[in-house]
């Protein structure tokens, strides 16, 4: 349990920097970008845990947990960045309830800073337990005495309460003393009494002593989970994020490269013999797979993440600047940054009227979007609020990294044809991707990295031989909210059959309910009409023969290495024969951090997993999203592999045509409701 | 987050057309006033004037939420007890004072409650941080760093709905888990923790070149709701709660 050693030999923690000058203090007393994106990425995490624990009254395991959340910020970040998270976060807690929530945060973010200082100063648990009780525990001993000596009859009415509810449990225990015949329990009882009696006489010392002993136990688990979260957090993500570097005046184009290499700080990175010329009013097209390189060439172009491109290559990219450098990112919701869409396009503008803000958006195909809130946007409709946004400060050259790869492919369309139409406004673009069909007919403006060949091997099986009906689902009707005015009916009267050994693909459109009957066959929803069977058993709850794989796998792989990840699915001895049935081989993988794995292939890690947990159904919730050419060969592989176990697949995607050789079943879901597209040869 | 807490009903009334800074401003007001005094009459108001709120809000009884069952076992549970330990007249053996005691500070803090659940029925998020910013607007002159806060805000409230479905992913993916983990509470925390932090830390990795490329921190687009009669009838009706608990207790 505890360390009890306290010993100065003891390795510091964290390893990032083992004094206060490492981490990164930037010069001015103001917050930076990166600071200010890392204090709200927190508060909202904390203010979601918050909710969260107040709906399902687990509210202590998730204060700490929002405690620990703010100690990895203050191992990372200057305790300015600390106060504005938690002054944010508890901010927003006024809508969880008033006064209740607002305290908690504040107090997460108190013992948070506390904690999250000592890891920074890699201290050991006896001095942050010091820290938190000489910063911590004044505070709130002072607000509470204060507020007591103030609300006098709230104090008497309290005490009053708490010497009856003592004197109602001394009286149970006379009872229950009584009931086993006089064995001196009563004694507990009065001790008690008159603990409580002095604690209540004596209240402007009792209750702040009380409040000291909860710091102790209180400080001491945060930093001992706290402790083991940074140490992870750190390996997985290095050190804290650094701002945009100052790169010049600009204008960003012309921009000449020529055999040139990205420079990371001082040093040259691995991508090098790079030749781009850009000028105005130009189209580019990077292309090349996950892992080439792509982003590494903007992030320099842009002058982010302390990467640069050599001297001389332009006039400095004078990003987010008028006429300066924009750009647009891989995932919709990281590119947009107000809760309202025309606040979004006025970010940083001020000058714009109302009729500029409606003429952005009418460029971007968002007319009349000015008051929606941007969470309630599509990604393709995010992604051209992103750009809008970009316009409103009439770049000279915009950067599109991969700004199509997480997008249906009706999004996909509509923000490519619009960076295409860009030139118009005299604006260069480099767009890059890993999807050939974006490149233009005409080679000119195209540069190809990081090329590499697939080998792969593929099961050999007969996936075709009909198979037995595994999972069913029965007239199934699903509302969410029943019985409150919110309620909404996401499935009707659907029936489906997944049969062994064979690939149903669930296609539908954003909100049209394909989610909902995913989460609902593998028991995560209930059904509020009709019923999910597997093996012909109505289905309770989640089923351990019914395995899902979210879009999203970093969140839903717990472990820190590649093996331990595997054998946390299945008691499995070798993990080798799983790994290479999902391209994952290379010698010494199972030890490998999956922080260190790219999206792709921290979906794989996950279905091997799955694959030796041996599930008779498994649902794959849009697996597809991002992957490069040679992502989507490995994803089929290994749903042939599930496929030639005998696992009834089903694969809910925007991509209708993926694998269609493989493909049994295929079905569609509009507005709640499913249609059969094509039974499978099988039938 | 789903259910019926933090969820927005729009009737369009005059509630709703309140200005966010003013609920901000009168819940604690009345609130502390109330709390102050602490007597059924006080807390009677509070009601009475919670209930007035609800009909001119124009919501349904369908909003309010189903308490889990495990709080009424509690309510029943801490009553019976403080009736069990208190003074006075008893009834069956139980104390009537003991019984009121605890029974006036459970109506108060079901109270707040309610009019927490209010304010999320009838104000959306962003529009609570942008008042909140705009209230902290002033502090500009003591030093506070109020651009940074207001941005910070900003953001949070956007990256809000985000963080939320990952929490609710979290949940649903440790549900489905094959093997139920050999591990104590502390190492799940820790497991869950990282999840989220690494995927919040990468999300604002992003979030912070999204803010670098559109010129760094900036004042966010501020909140320009002007003040109008409703508002004011709010700040009288306040004034008038809180001078008749003060004045009568």
């Amino acid at each position: 349990m505890a360390d009890p050693d306290f010993s100065k030999n003891r390795p510091r923690f964290p390893p990032f920097s083992t004094d206060d000058q490492q981490v990164t203090v930037p010069r001015s007393r103001e917050l930076t970008a990166t600071e200010v994106a890392d204090a709200s990425a927190v508060a909202a995490l904390t203010f979601a845990l918050a909710g969260i624990g107040r709906l399902i009254a687990a509210g202590t395991f998730f204060q700490v947990l929002s405690t620990v959340v703010f100690a990895v910020l203050a191992a990372r970040r200057r305790t300015r960045v600390i106060v504005v998270s938690g002054w944010a976060a508890a901010s927003m807690g006024v809508l969880l309830g008033g006064i209740g929530p607002v305290g908690q945060l504040a107090t997460a973010a108190l013992f948070g800073g506390t904690t999250g200082t000592a890891l920074r100063r890699g201290w050991g648990t006896f001095r942050a337990i010091g820290l938190s009780l000489l910063v911590g525990w004044p505070v709130i001993a002072a607000v509470t005495v204060g507020m007591l000596s103030i609300m006098t009859r709230l104090r008497e009415l309290q005490f009053e309460n708490v010497a009856n509810l003592v004197g109602g449990v001394d009286r149970f225990i006379v009872w229950l003393d009584n009931l086993l015949g006089g064995v001196g329990l009563d004694r507990v009882g009065d001790g008690l009494v008159s603990s409580v009696d002095w604690g209540i006489t004596y209240w402007y010392i009792a209750t702040p002593l009380a409040q000291a002993f909860i710091t102790i136990g209180y400080a001491w688990l945060a930093f001992r989970v706290a402790r083991m979260v940074a140490k992870r957090v750190d390996n997985a993500l290095g050190a804290p994020s650094v701002d945009a570097r100052a790169t010049g005046e600009g204008p960003p184009v012309p921009l000449s490269l020529s055999q040139a290499s990205i420079l990371r700080g001082d040093e040259p990175t691995d991508v090098s013999g790079v030749d781009l010329d850009v000028s105005a009013g130009q189209f580019w097209t990077v292309l090349g797979p996950n892992g080439a390189g792509k982003s590494t060439l903007l992030h320099a172009i842009a002058g982010l993440d302390d990467l640069s491109l050599p001297e001389g290559a332009s006039e400095g990219s004078a990003l987010g600047h008028l006429g300066g450098t924009a750009l647009v990112g891989q995932r919709p919701d990281s590119q947009v940054l107000a809760p309202r869409v025309g606040d979004d396009v006025r970010w940083g503008v001020d000058d714009q009227s109302d009729d500029d803000v409606a003429e952005i958006l009418a460029a971007v195909g968002l007319a009349g979007f000015e008051h929606r809130e941007t969470s309630a946007l599509s990604g393709g409709e995010l992604q051209r609020l992103a750009i809008g946004s970009a316009l409103a400060r009439r770049p000279a050259l915009l950067l599109s990294d991969e700004s199509t790869a997480m997008l249906d492919p009706a999004g996909r369309k509509q923000v490519h044809g619009l960076l295409e139409r860009l030139a118009d406004f005299g604006t260069a673009v480099v767009h890059t991707t890993h999807l050939t069909d974006e490149l233009p007919s005409s080679e000119d403006e195209v540069l190809r990295i990081g090329q590499r060949r697939t080998m792969v091997v593929v099961p050999d099986a007969d996936s075709r031989k009909p198979g037995d009906v595994v999972l069913r689902t029965r007239s199934l009707d699903v509302v969410h909210d029943a019985g409150s005015p919110w309620a909404a009916q996401a499935l009707h009267d659907v029936d489906l059959e997944l049969r062994e050994g064979e690939l149903t693909l669930i296609t539908g459109s954003n909100g049209s309910g394909k989610s909902t009957l995913a989460w609902t066959m593998v028991g995560l929803i209930k059904a509020t009409r009709g019923a999910v069977e597997l093996h012909g058993e109505s289905m309770t709850g989640p089923d351990p023969r019914v395995a899902i794989a979210f879009q999203h796998a970093r969140l839903q792989v717990l472990r820190s290495r590649v093996i331990d990840e595997i054998r946390a699915q299945a008691d499995v001895e070798d993990v080798g024969p799983v790994l290479r049935a999902v391209g994952l081989d290379q010698p010494n993988f199972g030890t490998r951090r999956i922080d260190e794995l790219s999206g792709g292939e921290q979906r794989r890690v996950l279905l091997a997993g799955l694959l030796s947990r041996r599930p008779d159904v498994l649902i794959l919730d849009e697996p597809l999203a991002g992957l490069d050419d040679e992502g989507r060969l490995r994803l089929r592989v290994a749903v042939q592999h599930f496929l030639a176990r005998r696992t009834a697949v089903a694969i809910v995607t925007h991509e209708p045509d993926w694998a269609s050789d493989l493909v049994h079943q295929r079905v569609h879901i509009t507005d709640g409701r499913l249609s059969v597209l094509e039974p499978g040869p099988a039938r | 987050m789903n259910g019926r807490m933090l969820r927005y009903y729009d009737s369009g009334s005059p509630i709703h057309r309140l200005w966010a800074g003013t609920k901000v401003l009168w819940l604690p007001a009345v609130g502390t006033t109330i709390a102050f005094q602490i007597s059924w009459f006080a807390i009677g108001l509070g009601w009475f004037a919670a209930l007035v709120i609800f009909l001119l809000a124009r919501l349904p009884t369908g909003v309010i939420p189903r308490p889990p069952k495990l709080l009424w076992i509690a309510v029943l549970a801490s009553v019976l007890l403080a009736s069990l330990g208190g003074d006075g007249p008893t009834f069956y053996g139980l104390s009537l004072d003991g019984m009121a005691s605890i029974a006036r500070f459970m109506a108060f803090a079901w109270m707040m409650v309610f009019y927490g659940l209010m304010m999320g029925w009838t104000t959306k998020l962003d529009e609570i941080a942008s008042s909140i910013s705009r209230l902290f607007r002033p502090l500009r002159r003591i030093g506070l760093p109020v651009t940074e806060m207001a941005a910070t805000l900003t953001i949070a409230v956007r990256a809000v709905p985000l963080v939320a479905d990952e929490l609710r992913l979290v949940i649903a993916a440790r549900r489905v888990r094959g093997v139920q983990p050999q591990q104590d509470l502390t190492e799940q925390g820790a497991d869950i923790a990282v999840s989220l932090v690494v995927s919040t830390f990468r999300r604002s990795a992003d979030l912070g070149n999204t803010l670098a490329a559109r010129g760094g921190v900036t004042d966010p687009p501020q909140d320009v709701h002007r003040l109008a009669v409703v508002d004011a009838a709010a700040f009288a009706t306040a004034m008038a709660i809180m001078a008749v608990v003060i004045v009568f207790g």
